[in-house]
């Protein structure tokens, strides 16, 4: 065989490695890139069987299922997304946008700021006014209410905001008209807003960054240390203190590059260095502890992730969007409806409240109003909670692998060492939840 | 499946690949067979029973009227075979057409309508039936031998790369590839290369091109027409234009280089159509292996050219163009889509290529290229009265200026290059390079680099269509 032949042969052998590359390169280290980041929904894959097999139900989710979860497909993403963005300036997120200067935002911070998702003086005053109800009533069961109020990016870093997004009120908005109403009703409160804006080019490191939606990771802990000498204050306390010795200076990374993140690009879009303090957690030894219940949106989030439950009973927990529970005492996430809430709210010491402008609107999630009816009315569950848990008692009844195939069941019974029909609960729990059904 | 996913480019084919050459000579039918048995059932899981049972059942009849002792029985063979395969897909392809019709008939006259529950359309029964007509028609007219072996027509009829979009492959000009040893004996390293380029070029046009200017397309067709403007409506069929024509043009060059890989050569669908310098011109070189069956197995037998009047050939031609029409689906706009470009054929004939002579050649393509575009308007909006509205809007001239994201432009520009571009003189150089000249060590490496980049950029563009996550889900 001449050499021209067996160069050609090389050439085409090269084509046939390259193509079969995801299923070789699972082992090899030199292949192993990043996840994809963000959240979305990953298509299940049904059972095979006959029935899956001549419905085509199984070929669907498994072509679906491959685009997303074959060994490489974080890399393939990557290439598109920063050629994308390389040449043309496009970001594909759900509901995010580049700004100028790179800076990221998403599109609810701007509509909040811009008082476009205003929902009008009354809507909020009766709510305020449940959660000066709700305050009283804790007060005189010998426990502490307190209302945060974290800035959202847009009001930090409006000079970013393109100019196509840049209609509406900036004085007539949720978090104005809220401001207002938490003074006048003499809600026991915490407003961040002021003090970023205040300290925006004095503080010693950024307080927001250009590729993360959240408060800076510093700012995270400037407000740990503040809710902390609030609530000291507040009830006469002395908490275990949380502090930091040092601060490294890197590029931006966890929360400080979330929408960076989730770009899933190939180099990230900051070249800029955020400070990341090194916490230090006081031991509980001869401090007070109290028990805390906080309810709250992802600004609350980081806090809990960072640590800010160390300084609390070990049995506190955190009710994220008032649906996901976190605790430090969980191995995992529960629903909301797995606890007895109200027995949690009874057992509490100290409640706080809390959330971004932009989830203002949202109104605490129906956590006030369901206080609200328990204290009020003594209604222990509500109209949403009774018809939701119908719903998921009639899906139960449902069967068919393309609605809940039996490994998503046993993976979660396994994880979670309940009952395979507790399982389906928890699954249905949650699929309904998060509209997948 | 489709060849433009991720689970046939990175799992199906190479493992198609593999398993065909390390497989005997004498054994690589079998693995073809297997292959686009699995292929087609994935995508059809209980009428793959009927393809394999037609196609058995109509081998025999084919073996019989080749066994005939007398031209009745033949004949009554043939019209038994023909009747199988016409038979097929009108039930499956025009069935809830013709009901649909019918009671709007009988809806009109205050009529009961038919009670009927609709058919599904088997992915791939337009080409494969087209085929085996193909078989019937070429082994009665002696053209070539029938087959002996049942399971080397199956692979015929099934062999995967062709078989649910084409092209046609005549049996004629696949029967002598079909035997294993003697394929895989004159299959060379070269053909095997220039099939995957082709295949590249193929994936290319159709992921990059068809699917990127699909989006816009669509965003501006799916509007009503009321809200357009002449601008978006022009920009709107000029892009459906360039994508039907790479997404099409596309899938054809991946299944000639599949075919290639594996020792096949397949015919050619499509020759530069956009290049056109008249309607007859364009059907040279759109969608061939049609044109080409259509003129083989009905306009020729109808009389072709050789009719005793102008009526008739004229009255041919419009026949030839509306079945035409109608093998693309199942409704009006297609039968009118194809009244058009028949209208067209005739007008040519009669008065319009002697006037388009006295014109220079881009005019001329100008032309061809604006009365095709109009034509894809039924083609692309099914519904008579909105293709209607749409044309009406084409010509009203009320241009606003519209806001196009770069990408768009980008991709428009593109297609328009590769359009146009072969009918210069560099273009045609540009062609002959990549198709037909020889292929030196420097030329393959420099070539073969290029395409697996590209071919990389499309796996990239195919994971990422779509993927829009969240920063988190609120739970």
């Amino acid at each position: 065989m001449n050499s021209d032949k067996i160069y050609k042969r090389i050439l085409y052998t090269a084509f046939i490695i390259i193509i079969s590359c995801p299923v070789w390169s699972i082992k090899m280290k030199a292949m192993q890139f990043d996840k994809i980041q963000g959240s979305f929904k990953n298509t299940v894959l049904v059972d095979f069987n006959i029935e899956n097999w001549f419905s085509a139900d199984y070929q669907r989710s498994l072509e679906e299922h491959i685009v997303l979860n074959n060994h490489l497909s974080s890399i393939f993403i990557r290439i598109s997304n920063q050629i994308d963005y390389s040449l043309f300036n496009e970001v594909h997120i759900a509901k995010g946008f580049m700004g100028k200067d790179k800076y990221m935002y998403e599109h609810a911070y701007i509509e909040t700021y811009y008082g476009r998702d205003f929902v009008g003086e009354e809507k909020l005053r009766n709510y305020v006014r449940k959660i000066k109800f709700v305050q009283d009533t804790l007060r005189k069961l010998n426990k502490e209410f307190i209302y945060i109020q974290a800035p959202g990016k847009g009001s930090f870093f409006p000079e970013y905001i393109p100019e196509s997004f840049k209609y509406g009120n900036t004085e007539v908005t949720n978090y104005y008209t809220l401001k207002k109403l938490l003074d006048e009703y003499g809600i026991n409160h915490i407003d961040f807003r002021p003090y970023f804006l205040e300290n925006k080019y004095k503080s010693k490191y950024p307080l927001f960054t250009q590729p993360g939606i959240h408060w800076s990771k510093y700012a995270m802990a400037l407000v740990m240390d503040s809710i902390n000498n609030f609530i000291e204050k507040g009830n006469n306390i002395d908490l275990p203190e949380i502090s930091w010795d040092n601060v490294d200076i890197e590029y931006a990374k966890y929360e400080d590059n979330d929408l960076g993140d989730v770009l899933n690009l190939i180099f990230p879009i900051s070249s800029e260095k955020y400070a990341y303090p090194r916490l230090v957690f006081e031991p509980h030894k001869n401090k007070d502890t109290p028990k805390v219940l906080m309810v709250g949106d992802s600004y609350l989030g980081t806090l809990y992730e960072d640590g800010f439950y160390r300084s609390f009973d070990s049995t506190s927990q955190f009710w994220f969007y008032n649906t996901s529970v976190l605790s430090l005492s969980f191995p995992h996430k529960l629903h909301k409806y797995q606890l007895k809430q109200l027995d949690v709210l009874r057992k509490s010491d100290i409640v706080i409240l809390g959330c971004a402008e932009h989830n203002i609107e949202g109104q605490s999630w129906s956590f006030i109003e369901n206080v609200y009816q328990y204290y009020a009315y003594g209604k222990t569950m509500s109209a949403y909670e009774i018809s939701f848990m119908k719903k998921v008692d009639s899906c139960k009844g449902l069967s068919g692998n393309e609605i809940l195939s039996t490994s998503e069941i046993k993976e979660i019974s396994d994880d979670q060492g309940v009952s395979m029909d507790s399982a389906k609960t928890i699954k249905w729990l949650w699929k309904l939840e998060t509209g997948q059904y | 499946m489709v060849f433009s996913s991720i689970l046939f480019l990175l799992y199906f084919l190479p493992i198609f690949l593999i398993t065909y050459y390390v497989t005997p000579a004498r054994f690589k039918n079998v693995v073809i067979l297997v292959f686009s048995i699995f292929f087609y059932a994935w995508g059809a899981p209980k009428f793959v029973f009927v393809i394999l049972g037609t196609t058995f059942f109509d081998f025999y009849v084919v073996r019989l009227m080749c066994n005939s002792k007398t031209s009745i029985q033949k004949k009554t063979f043939l019209i038994i075979s023909i009747c199988i395969n016409l038979g097929l897909l009108c039930y499956f392809k025009y069935s809830n057409f013709f009901i649909d019709n019918v009671n709007y008939v009988l809806s009109s006259l205050g009529l009961e309508y038919i009670q009927w529950v609709k058919v599904i359309l088997p992915i791939g029964i337009s080409f494969y039936t087209f085929e085996t007509i193909t078989y019937v028609m070429d082994t009665y007219r002696g053209i070539h031998k029938p087959l002996t072996n049942v399971w080397d027509y199956q692979v015929y009829i099934m062999l995967f790369p062709k078989l649910i979009a084409g092209p046609i492959i005549r049996y004629h000009d696949l029967a002598d590839q079909i035997e294993p040893v003697s394929r895989t004996k004159k299959s060379t390293i070269d053909d095997k290369l220039l099939g995957f380029y082709r295949f590249a070029i193929g994936l290319s046009k159709k992921v990059i091109i068809a699917n990127q200017i699909g989006i816009f397309a669509d965003e501006i067709l799916s509007k009503n027409s009321a809200d357009l403007n002449s601008g978006e409506a022009w920009l709107g069929i000029i892009a459906y234009t360039f994508q039907i024509y790479f997404d099409f043009s596309g899938y054809s060059d991946m299944a000639i280089g599949i075919a290639k890989m594996i020792g096949f050569q397949f015919p050619e669908n499509f020759n530069n159509p956009y290049t056109s310098t008249s309607i007859t011109d364009f059907w040279r070189r759109w969608h061939i292996s049609v044109s080409s069956w259509m003129k083989n197995y009905l306009y020729i037998p109808l009389g072709g050219n050789k009719v005793a009047t102008k009526g008739r050939l004229y009255f041919n031609l419009w026949l030839v163009f509306l079945i035409s029409g109608l093998w693309h689906g199942a409704s009006w706009n297609f039968v009118i889509w194809g009244v058009y470009h028949g209208t067209f054929l005739i007008l040519e004939r009669q008065f319009l290529l002697q006037l388009y002579e006295k014109m220079g050649q881009w005019i001329r393509i100008l032309i061809t290229f604006i009365i095709v575009a109009i034509g894809w308007v039924f083609f692309r909006l099914e519904d008579f009265g909105s293709a209607c509205r749409f044309i009406q809007k084409l010509f009203e001239f009320n241009f606003v200026a519209i806001d196009i994201e770069a990408r768009v432009v980008c991709v428009l520009i593109i297609a328009t290059i590769f359009s146009f571009l072969t009918a210069t003189s560099f273009g045609k150089k540009v062609q002959d390079y990549f198709y037909f000249d020889r292929y030196g060590n420097v030329k393959h490496t420099i070539v073969f680099l290029l395409l697996i980049l590209l071919l990389i950029l499309d796996v990239s563009l195919i994971s990422a269509f779509g993927f829009n996550p969240f920063i988190y889900f609120r739970f």
